[in-house]
């Protein structure tokens, strides 16, 4: 004992000794793990943050340019001057109101679907609500009254109102919805007029889908946003901790102090180890989203996002265990040596403990020692004293020992013979679970499977072994469906209940039966629908030891179930009624198609007999035939007239078929039918379309040829004479192309209509086609009165006409033929007659001509340019001049730009006015393309070999040769011949080019992008193509028009836009071209606005060839 | 860790553009006392660009290569911004600009801390539209930023239906306004909006006061605090339009003037282009903080996520735009030279550097 001690004591020591440091090196080395690891975590999250508030400005700046793109949309303008009229003069019941409404309500609607927004309203300066979709409390409201005045949607209305830029509500609850909401507004202009404002309100579930996405973060991380109102912090989406926070949760500032969300909520970012609104210790980010007005904390348990370390933290700590006990080991050994005289008494003590109470130490040494020995030697002897009475007691203690032993194996035995029995017990259960068609799991009480039945095995594809131990959530269900179930079930319940395993237990574990649909997932991935039902698992002391599921395999019930759903949706959803009658022809069911189209409400038809819809047009031998038909064949198809409940007689098609039991037996017939009294109808109109436009009711090409054959072989006869018109609309193509088709059509009645009216009916008006009509005049008609019709058929074309409630213009050019005059048949008259309209149209249009002469050796001219320009490709006439591009920071030549010119022979220049349009209309404009690019790349390729090797050369591109397929081989073609650098090749394109088939034409860019060609967008600020499409160009140079620079002038509004574009193209990283420069003033200008380019005849006029060299 | 401060302290814009060396100066103290950025204390070098842009651009230069300043805060005019825009593009160096300008701008390499159209002309014209009527006089001086400011208004009149019944361009730091003072006594507008620079406001507002125009209100665009030091009641009873006055009734603003009378004279007062002086060197501070750098492309990423809870509210750098998030206010000139706010936006405005109504309204002017 006593040497055991004093080991024991010098071992303390020792410990103490080299226990303190390690754990103190155990606790340092502990913190700065922590520390690195949370820096670690603490960057992920700032990434998942930044992420986040990406995702979130991306997502407002989407809505922002929807809204700008939906406040430009001319229906949108002129639906609201509409609206806005009629609401002021007679309020949203009068009928004008309705009409408007009807016009845009669908348009809304659409891009209300297609945009995922919830409302729209139109709202006027006055914040008058004239339009909404949903009609909500706030329709019809004014934005200034008190209920609305604080509003989201009255303050970005203002906003839009007063900053003229569209603006993004705060996201907050919004009365008249029940609901949160944010809400978008911009400012509707028409040309020059500010109008009002058209808001749209974002579907909440869209918008709390953007900012409620846990991606990264984890069992407890999440993402919290928040807002300050007024001392009240207020949680705007629901916490994993507290589903319902959203909207109700509010904290008061002075309660978080020193905490994330405060610091979001004033505009402060960070990133740390803190605490949170719950006290647990958290990893947050936090940030202040402008683009919503909200703060965000990004958090993350300590807990979880230290996890691993716990295990590094474990690893640790048993080597510096290991390591210890090594050390203690050792100094056991060198303890032992000091030790040797105190292991003899240890050595005497064992013996006099085993009874042999004779032994005595023999030791001499030191004093100390010494004297240890002598008193152990008569402590021995005392000891040997007291042993002895002590012998006889424990004689008697063995004798009660040995029958208390013999009690026990007694016991042993009835045990063994009921574990036995438990035994086969268990075998019996365990076959019972492998036979059974269910699937039977059970799991420990953390969900870990003990057991997994031969039906679960086949079932889900797993072998038992695979699964035992593991846990159920992990391979056999879906992680969303928990989540979403420990959603419902946290409310059911009223207690918070984790997505885990708990979901399944919840109910089970209080005794409670639960039974519920689950998707299991098989291990190839695929999934089933089950009915499992869950129960938990007691020892006999009533100790829950784990659970056990039933699981009832779903899919074929659910395909049948799914099947007889899509058979009633059919039966509902048909266009064609159906009607389901017993054999003896009752009624028992009907769909809703079938009471459209007769009339009958579904309750007032059941038990009748069809017979109530017979029209009586047909002999009851008809109904004879039929029957006979059905019982022999089973079915029977055919055109029958029926009658509607209002009396009115229509036909339709039926088919009738018979539905048979099992043996054969007819039970039910089923009848189809649909309201074929439209086609009928069309079959009769059919007839008309030979001679008649369907659409104006006027003749058409055929008759009219026929009509004018015949007047002229009357006024032949009589000596008569006549007069024909030929009519074209301007502008119905814009009409048509920016208001639809319905709205052109329209816009034609409406001029049939006119032109009708000013003729006599005995006179001939015709729609040829298109927007061309035709006016034969018959009978003596004089000059004066030719010119008098054809005035006022003018007039009124140019009159403003209504179409769809939208003030439309359009206008007329009319060419006039008359007989005997200008041609005595029909294929002379009609030619003249349209010369004469294409020289009204060249005339600026909204005009009549009469044929001449003249006229035909004018448009003789143009066939003949048209040929000459024909030769002159051939002849090869053209030929290049180059205007050289100076840049103003180097003042050095660095590009030309390639002007094509016309020597025709013996007459001298062509104008490129003249020419280049007439070879667009042609198709030369082709292969004289063809010719340009390849002179200029060789031309180019010549002034490289001179030394001028970073000479670019900028082509003009037509849109007939940009849309091209042959275009791209054609220019890789000629640069490899030349072996120019395809960077040396600048292809200049218009804005109009682009703007006819947007994607096609970006597609197009791209690819010149990749042979390595720049792009520069000639002529920009001329046509429509707004910012935002521009940023979709992939150009590298902007072209400033001419009529921008010509007006540069000190104190014009020129000045301003120059400087935007200059700015903007700067902003997207283009290069900016001036072109036309030509004053100093202008060069100046440009030069200070930090354009890059410039050419014009300041500078140099477009020069030969052989001159450019001169200026390089 | 230095900082280069461009700003004329001579010249013709000195008294304009000292107090924002002092603003800076306040900032950097305060980033000091914190412990630096970085844990290293800030430098600050002052260049005077003696109210000339060349000379600017050259200090600017100087500044990135000799200096190896991390960052620039200066400027006033357009002109001084758009040389010294050149050389930061070219140095891939930073500028911070901190007064409200025309627009029509984002250079990768400048932060804009100041008010561009939609935040201040825009809205305080309506404002102004809608509370003393459609008839409008435009007076400024005579040089980029009025002329700009005025293209704009004339198509806000367009679209408002009002009337821009007169219009005057003064010589910059000409004293001379009897002309347009008759003429506008001859127009009778029913607000005079003046965007008038540096020392001929005092002519124009003294003389105003005289006048038998004196009783139509005038709101200006370029005159603030720090301008009627001297004359506390020059402008007494008229308007001005910024996104920060030194009233601004937040306990932040109170700290932050405290704080600068406390360090440069209890005499002395702030105006916005001070404020925006301050904040600029605070989101810098921020940015390489967060960012562990000064390497421009990575603290440019960084600085363009800060916001901040400025004295004016809370302001945001916007990453698209690189221009400030701010709140809009006017405010009506007192006897001692403070403002008291008469309107606000309540709510931060989007900058919109390139206003699009404006671009899309002139196009269609064009088009007819």
């Amino acid at each position: 004992m006593t040497q055991r001690g004093i080991v024991w004591r010098l071992l303390l020591a020792l410990l103490i000794l080299v226990l303190a440091p390690v754990t103190l090196l155990d606790l340092v080395t502990q913190k700065a793990f922590h520390e690195i690891h949370a820096r670690t975590m603490l960057h992920n999250l700032i990434r998942i943050a930044d992420k986040k508030t990406d995702q979130i400005d991306a997502f407002v700046q989407e809505q922002l340019k929807d809204i700008r793109i939906l406040s430009h949309n001319p229906l949108i303008t002129d639906g609201y001057k509409r609206l806005n009229k009629a609401f002021m003069e007679g309020g949203p019941d009068s009928e004008a109101y309705r009409q408007a409404d009807l016009q845009l309500r669908p348009l809304m609607a659409q891009f209300l679907e297609e945009g995922g927004f919830y409302d729209a309203f139109l709202v006027s300066k006055s914040l008058q609500v004239v339009f909404t979709i949903k009609k909500e409390a706030d329709f019809g409201a004014n934005l200034h009254h008190s209920s609305f005045r604080n509003s989201e949607l009255a303050k970005v209305v203002i906003s839009a109102l007063s900053g003229l830029e569209p603006d993004f509500s705060q996201y907050t609850l919004y009365e008249p919805s029940q609901a949160p909401a944010a809400f978008i507004a911009a400012p509707i202009m028409d040309d020059d007029q500010l109008l009002g404002v058209v808001a749209l309100q974002i579907d909440t579930g869209r918008f709390r889908e953007v900012m409620l996405d846990y991606t990264g973060l984890g069992e407890t991380g999440e993402t919290v946003i928040v807002r300050r109102e007024n001392d009240q912090v207020l949680f705007l989406l629901p916490l994993k901790s507290d589903p319902d926070a959203a909207f109700n949760r509010r904290l008061p500032l002075s309660s978080l102090v020193g905490q994330p969300i405060l610091d979001a909520v004033l505009g402060r970012q960070g990133a740390a180890l803190s605490e949170d609104y719950r006290g647990h210790e958290v990893l947050a980010v936090w940030r202040y989203l402008p683009s919503v007005r909200l703060g965000m904390v990004v958090k993350i348990d300590a807990n979880e996002a230290l996890e691993e370390l716990s295990s590094l933290r474990d690893w640790q700590r048993s080597f510096l265990l290991g390591a210890l006990l090594s050390l203690l080991l050792i100094s056991l050994y060198m303890g032992r040596i000091i030790l040797i005289p105190i292991q003899h008494l240890t050595k005497v003590t064992d013996q006099l403990a085993h009874g042999d109470l004779n032994q005595r130490v023999s030791i001499f040494g030191a004093d100390e020692v010494k004297h240890l020995g002598d008193a152990f030697n008569s402590m021995a002897s005392k000891l040997q004293d007291a042993h002895d009475t002590l012998e006889s007691r424990i004689q008697e203690r063995t004798a009660e020992l040995k029958e208390s032993n013999l009690l026990l194996t007694e016991q042993m035995t009835i045990r063994e013979k009921v574990e036995q029995d438990l035994k086969e017990n268990i075998a019996l259960q365990r076959a019972i679970l492998q036979s059974a068609n269910v699937t039977i799991i059970s799991t420990d009480i953390l969900g870990m499977i003990l057991s997994f039945n031969a039906a679960a095995e086949k079932k889900l594809g797993y072998s038992a072994n695979e699964v035992i131990g593991k846990a159920t959530l992990m391979i056999i269900h879906d992680k969303e469906e928990i989540v979403e179930r420990a959603h419902a079930l946290s409310k059911e319940l009223g207690r918070t209940i984790q997505p885990g395993f708990e979901v399944f237990i919840a109910k089970a574990k209080d005794g409670q039966a639960d039974e519920n649909e689950w998707t299991f997932i098989r291990k190839d991935g695929s999934r089933f629908p089950v009915a499992l039902s869950v129960t938990a698992l007691f020892d006999d002391r009533g100790t829950l030891t784990g659970f056990m599921g039933i699981g009832q395999d779903l899919s074929e019930i659910k395909v049948t179930q799914e099947r007889l759903r899509m058979a009633e949706k059919v039966f509902v959803n048909a266009g064609e009624a159906i009607i389901i009658t017993d054999i003896d022809a009752k009624i028992i069911d009907v769909n809703p198609a079938y009471s459209a189209i007769t009339g009958y409400r579904r309750e007032e038809i059941l038990g009748l007999n069809p017979k109530v819809l017979k029209s009586g047009r047909h002999p009851p031998e008809f109904y004879q035939n039929m029957w006979q038909t059905i019982r022999e064949t089973g079915t029977w198809e055919g055109e029958i007239w029926d009658r509607r409940k209002n009396g009115e007689v229509y036909p339709k098609w039926l088919s009738i078929s018979s539905i048979r039991d099992k043996d054969g037996r007819a039970t039910h017939y089923v009848g189809i039918f649909m309201d074929i009294s439209r086609q009928k109808s069309t079959e009769e109109q059919l007839e008309r379309l030979a001679y008649y436009d369907p659409l104006t009711n006027l003749a058409n090409r055929a008759l009219f040829r026929e009509r004018l054959t015949h007047e002229l072989a009357q006024a032949q006869r009589n000596e008569g004479n006549l007069a024909i018109f030929f009519i074209d609309l301007d502008r119905f193509k814009y009409v048509n192309d920016t208001m639809g088709h319905a709205a052109g059509d329209e816009l034609l009645k409406i001029v049939a209509q006119k032109l009708r009216s000013r003729v006599r009916a005995s006179d001939t008006v015709a729609r040829m086609g298109g927007d061309e009509f035709t006016v034969i005049l018959t009978g003596a008609v004089r000059p004066e009165s030719i010119s008098r019709i054809a005035q006022e058929m003018l007039d009124d074309l140019r009159a403003p006409m209504e179409i769809q409630g939208v003030e439309v213009r359009i206008g007329g050019s009319i060419g006039i033929a008359t007989y005997p005059q200008d041609g005595t048949d029909y294929t002379t008259l009609t030619k003249h007659a349209d010369m004469a309209m294409y020289l009204a149209k060249e005339n600026g249009r909204n005009n009549y001509q009469f044929f001449s002469q003249e006229l035909q050796t004018r448009i003789f001219d143009r066939i003949t340019l048209e040929d000459e320009l024909h030769k002159a490709v051939i002849n090869q006439e053209f030929l290049l001049h180059y205007q050289p591009q100076y840049d103003l920071a180097s003042n050095r030549v660095v590009g030309v730009e390639a002007l094509v010119r016309w020597k025709q022979q013996g007459k001298g220049m062509v104008s490129p006015a003249t020419f280049i349009p007439l070879a667009e209309e042609t198709g030369l404009i082709l292969p004289m393309g063809e010719w340009i690019l390849e002179t200029a790349l060789r031309q180019t390729t010549l002034w490289h070999g001179q030394g001028a090797d970073h000479l670019r050369i900028a082509v003009n591109l037509s849109p007939k040769q940009f849309q091209q397929p042959t275009l791209l081989p054609l220019i890789g073609q000629l640069l490899e011949e030349t072996k120019l650098p395809p960077s040396a090749l600048e292809l200049e394109i218009t804005e109009s080019t682009l703007m006819g088939n947007l994607e096609e034409s970006i597609a197009i860019m791209k690819r010149l992008r990749e042979l390595g060609i720049a792009l520069a967008l000639d002529d920009f600020g001329t046509g429509y193509s707004s910012l935002g499409y521009l940023k979709r160009f992939p150009v590298n140079t902007l072209k400033i028009d001419q009529s921008f620079v010509r007006e540069l002038t000190c104190d014009s509004k020129d000045m301003v836009i120059v400087q935007a574009i200059i700015g903007l193209a700067h902003t997207m990283d283009l290069t900016v071209v001036a072109e036309g420069v030509e004053t100093p003033f202008q060069l100046e200008f440009l030069r200070e606005q930090g354009c890059d380019q410039v050419q014009g005849y300041l500078l140099s006029r477009p020069l030969a060839s052989q001159d450019v060299t001169k200026v390089l | 860790m230095t900082i280069g401060v461009l700003h004329s302290l001579s010249g013709t814009m000195a008294d304009s553009e000292r107090p924002l060396v002092d603003a800076l100066t306040l900032a950097m103290e305060e980033i000091n006392r914190q412990g630096g950025v970085l844990g290293r204390p800030l430098k600050m070098i002052v260049a005077d660009t003696q109210s000339n842009e060349k000379t600017a651009a050259l200090e600017a230069k100087r500044m990135l290569t000799h200096h190896k300043a991390v960052a620039l805060f200066g400027c006033w005019t357009s002109s001084c911004r758009k040389a010294v825009k050149e050389v930061v593009e070219q140095e891939k160096g930073l500028l911070f600009y901190p007064l409200q300008y025309e627009g029509m701008e984002q250079s990768p390499n400048i932060i804009y801390t100041g008010a561009v159209a939609n935040q201040q002309i825009v809205p305080a014209v309506n404002w102004a539209l809608e509370n003393f009527g459609k008839k409008i006089y435009l007076v400024g001086s005579d040089y980029v930023f009025p002329r700009s400011a005025h293209a704009l208004i004339r198509a806000m009149a367009q679209l408002q239906n009002a009337a821009i019944v007169g219009e005057y361009y003064l010589p910059l730091g000409s004293q001379n306004v009897d002309e347009v003072l008759s003429d506008i006594n001859h127009h009778k507008p029913d607000v005079v909006l003046n965007t008038i620079n540096g020392s001929s406001n005092h002519a124009f507002f003294s003389q105003y006061k005289q006048s038998s125009a004196s009783h139509i209100p005038v709101l200006a665009f370029s005159i603030a605090e720090a301008g009627l030091v001297n004359t506390p009641d020059l402008m007494t009873g008229h308007y001005a339009a910024w996104g920060y006055f030194q009233s601004v009734d937040r306990e932040e603003n109170r700290i932050f003037v405290a704080a600068f009378r406390d360090r440069f004279g209890s005499h002395r007062v702030v105006d916005d282009p001070m404020e925006a002086s301050y904040i600029g060197l605070k989101l810098w501070a921020q940015g390489v903080t967060e960012a562990k750098t000064t390497t421009p492309g990575i603290v440019d990423r960084a600085i363009l996520r800060q916001s901040t809870n400025a004295p004016q509210g809370i302001v945001s750098l916007d990453n698209s735009t690189r221009h400030l998030w701010r709140t809009v206010r006017i405010g009506r000139a007192q006897k001692s030279g403070q403002f008291s706010v008469v309107w606000t936006s309540e709510r931060t405005i989007r900058p919109e550097p390139f206003p699009n109504w404006f671009l899309s309204t002139t196009k269609s002017l064009r088009s007819k």
